[in-house]
Order: structure tokens, then C-alpha cells, then sequence
């Protein structure tokens, strides 16, 4: 409805205007009241929206925790028998590494002296293998002239020092004694290896 | 009646939908406001039984290789604890030594028994220290000490002499050994 002209104005009008304006509908293309209540109607569907999908991640979130409850308590009896097997594993693991340990051998001797043999040149005679400590001494002969004879000595030990055998034993391996004795066609050696590791107990 | 009060209900009846849509904003917002909390404590909870869980699962699908662990370290235990020597049993430690001299036909010439040391620090073995002098050619004397490094009783050898004894016996090899033997406590 259009508003009222001033009936003070300069206008004549044909009857007085008896309308009560605040009485009247609204003439508005998009009224007021809809406006109102399409934006209440906007906020209250989004809150709506809002707290419903809260209470779905809450319920989600209490049906995943009731999901796990049971399948934990499903499992409970496999799960202590496990858990008593692996005290029982922790039991005997414990009594066979304190057997290790009190007679762990720190190397095989026949392996030392298989390994010792297998690569010794032919000219070679070994007359004695002594173990001190943290030393094993090899003395022996070797029935060549000396050039020959340090020759053939200086490669076995480098051979025994390659020995893939031998390198984990052994920090060092070295040719200690080279004597010519008497005769000089009669060599006198002593080789020398040196055990990794702590003194045997 | 208080005139904000009737202003407020002249409103309401002016715009009941609004209203409503109002009270339903507050209603959401106050029930929001609790879910969320409660979704925080919901949440650490699923975190807590998920972390559970799968520390369970992972506990189960590595059961059947405990099963078959465990009843490897038993048969391992067992076969350390049938072969364990005990000290005071002279003869049937000694006819561990004896057996292997008929097997390997070196010459067990000598073999004592030495005492136990008194700290070994352990509740459930002792080690025995033997000194032994065997002698043979060089494949018996190493056949003879490979059977006794890897025989069933669990032997450590502490030292050892090698040498050639071309008097006694051309080729003839002797060889001087103390070892220890696993023993019962």
C-alpha cells in the first residue's frame, strides 16, 4: 500500500484517509516477515545440521570404542596364552643365554687348526700350535732356501690374514719368528695370532 | 505484566516461526556445545581401545610363530639340561671322554678332573674343567677334538697345545686341552 500523503499539502483530496498504517499488510515485493523468518529458518536448520552431525561423530565414536571392547574381550583368552607363552619364552631364553654365557666357546679350535692346515704350503711342517691367553703361537720348519722360505712364509700369512675363517677371530696375524738355525736350509718360523676380545675367564 | 517481557511476546506472536527457529539455534547450539565435549572424551577413548587393539592383534597374528618359537627354546633347554654333567659323577663323565676315543681311534692318554671354580655367578649351572692329552694321527686327534667341540655336552676349551711327536709315532700328533664342560649346579 503507498504511504500516506500529507494531507496538510497542497493537494485537495476527495475524502479523509482513515487508514491505521501499522494495521496494514505489508506491500513490499519480498516482505519483512519472510526475510525474518527465512533467515531464522536458514540458522536454525544449519545449527540443526550442525548438531546432528556432532551427535553422528559422537555416536560413531561410541560405537567404534564398543567395537574394539569386544573384540579385545573376544580375544582376552588367546591373548593371555600368548602372554604366558611369551613369560615362559622370557623363562628359557633367560637359562640358555646364561649357558652361553658361561661356556661360550670364543673360537673352534678344530675349525682354527682345519683352517691352519688347509693353506699351509707343502714345504711347511708345523711341530707345535700353542693357545695363551690372547695369542695363539704356531712354530714350525720349513725346508727351503731363506729367500724361498720368507717368501712363501710372507704369503701364507697374508693368505691366513685374507681367510675369510680367519678375519673374524682374529685382529692380527703375524710372522713373529724367521730363524735360520744351523744348517740354512732348514728354516725355523713362529707365526703369531692375535685373538679379538677380551682374556679368556 | 513487565513491558519487555510483553514486547517480547508480541514478537513471538508476530513471528512464531522465527521463534521457533530461535529456540531451535539455542537448543543446537547448547547441544553442540556438549557433544563436542563429549566427542573429545569419546575420541580419546577410541584411541585408547584402538591402540589396545591393535597391540592385540598384532600379539595374535604373531601367536603361531610363539607357539612354534616356544617349542623350539623348550627342546633347546632340554637338550642342555639331558646333557648337563654332574661333578660327582665321575664315571659316567669320564666315559663321555672314553666314547669318543672308541669313535674316532685317537688315544686318550690322559684326562683328570679339575674342581669347579666357586664364582661363576649363575643359579642353574656350574662349569667343570677337565685336562686331557690325546694323541693319534692328525685326522684322529681332529676328528676327536671336532667330536668333542661338537658333541651334546656344551663344551668351552680354554687352552690348548698342538705338537708333532715324530719319536713316539711318526706322524703322530699330541694334543694337550683343558675345557670345561657344562655342568648341574
Amino acid at each position: 500500500m503507498s504511504k500516506k500523503p500529507n494531507a496538510t499539502g497542497a493537494v485537495a483530496h476527495w475524502h479523509l484517509d482513515c487508514r491505521i498504517e501499522s494495521e496494514l499488510p505489508e506491500d513490499n515485493i519480498v516482505g519483512t516477515r519472510f526475510l525474518i523468518n527465512v533467515l531464522c529458518g536458514a540458522f536454525a536448520l544449519a545449527g540443526l545440521l550442525f548438531a546432528g552431525w556432532l551427535g553422528y561423530l559422537d555416536l560413531s565414536t561410541r560405537h567404534q570404542t564398543r567395537d574394539w571392547e569386544q573384540r579385545i574381550n573376544d580375544n582376552r583368552a588367546e591373548v593371555r596364552d600368548i602372554q604366558r607363552m611369551q613369560r615362559d619364552y622370557a623363562v628359557e631364553a633367560a637359562k640358555i643365554d646364561e649357558a652361553y654365557k658361561l661356556i661360550r666357546p670364543p673360537f673352534f679350535v678344530s675349525g682354527f687348526i682345519a683352517n691352519v692346515g688347509r693353506s699351509r704350503p707343502a714345504q711347511l711342517v708345523i711341530d707345535v700350535i700353542e693357545w695363551n691367553d690372547l695369542t695363539i703361537i704356531m712354530r714350525g720348519t720349513i725346508h727351503e732356501k731363506s729367500e724361498r722360505a720368507s717368501l712363501l712364509l710372507g704369503n701364507y700369512v697374508k693368505a691366513l690374514e685374507k681367510d675369510e675363517a680367519m678375519t673374524p677371530i682374529f685382529r692380527q696375524i703375524r710372522l713373529t719368528g724367521f730363524d735360520r738355525g744351523s744348517t740354512g736350509d732348514v728354516i725355523n718360523f713362529e707365526i703369531a695370532f692375535y685373538l679379538k676380545g677380551p682374556p679368556k675367564s | 505484566m513487565n513491558p519487555q517481557l510483553a514486547g517480547l511476546l508480541t514478537l513471538i506472536r508476530r513471528y512464531p516461526f522465527a521463534a521457533t527457529c530461535i529456540l531451535l539455534m539455542l537448543g543446537s547450539g547448547g547441544g553442540a556445545y556438549f557433544l563436542s565435549d563429549d566427542i573429545d572424551v569419546q575420541e580419546a577413548a577410541r584411541i585408547d581401545r584402538a591402540k589396545e587393539g591393535e597391540a592385540m592383534l598384532d600379539l595374535l597374528v604373531g601367536g603361531s610363530t610363539q607357539r612354534q618359537e616356544l617349542a623350539a627354546v623348550h627342546e633347546a633347554t632340554r637338550r642342555i639340561d639331558d646333557n648337563l654333567i654332574i661333578e660327582a659323577n665321575l664315571a659316567d663323565n669320564n666315559w663321555y671322554f672314553y666314547k669318543f676315543e672308541e669313535q674316532t681311534k685317537a688315544r686318550l692318554l690322559e684326562l683328570h678332573p679339575q674342581s669347579s671354580p666357586t664364582s661363576d655367578g649363575t643359579t642353574l649351572y656350574r662349569r667343570v674343567p677337565y685336562s686331557l692329552r690325546i694323541s693319534g694321527s692328525y685326522e684322529q686327534v681332529a676328528a676327536y677334538l671336532l667330536a668333542l667341540e661338537t658333541g651334546p655336552r656344551l663344551a668351552n676349551i680354554t687352552s690348548f697345545g698342538y705338537s708333532r711327536r715324530e719319536r713316539d709315532s711318526p706322524g703322530g700328533i699330541v694334543l694337550d686341552l683343558t675345557l670345561e664342560l657344562l655342568g648341574k649346579k
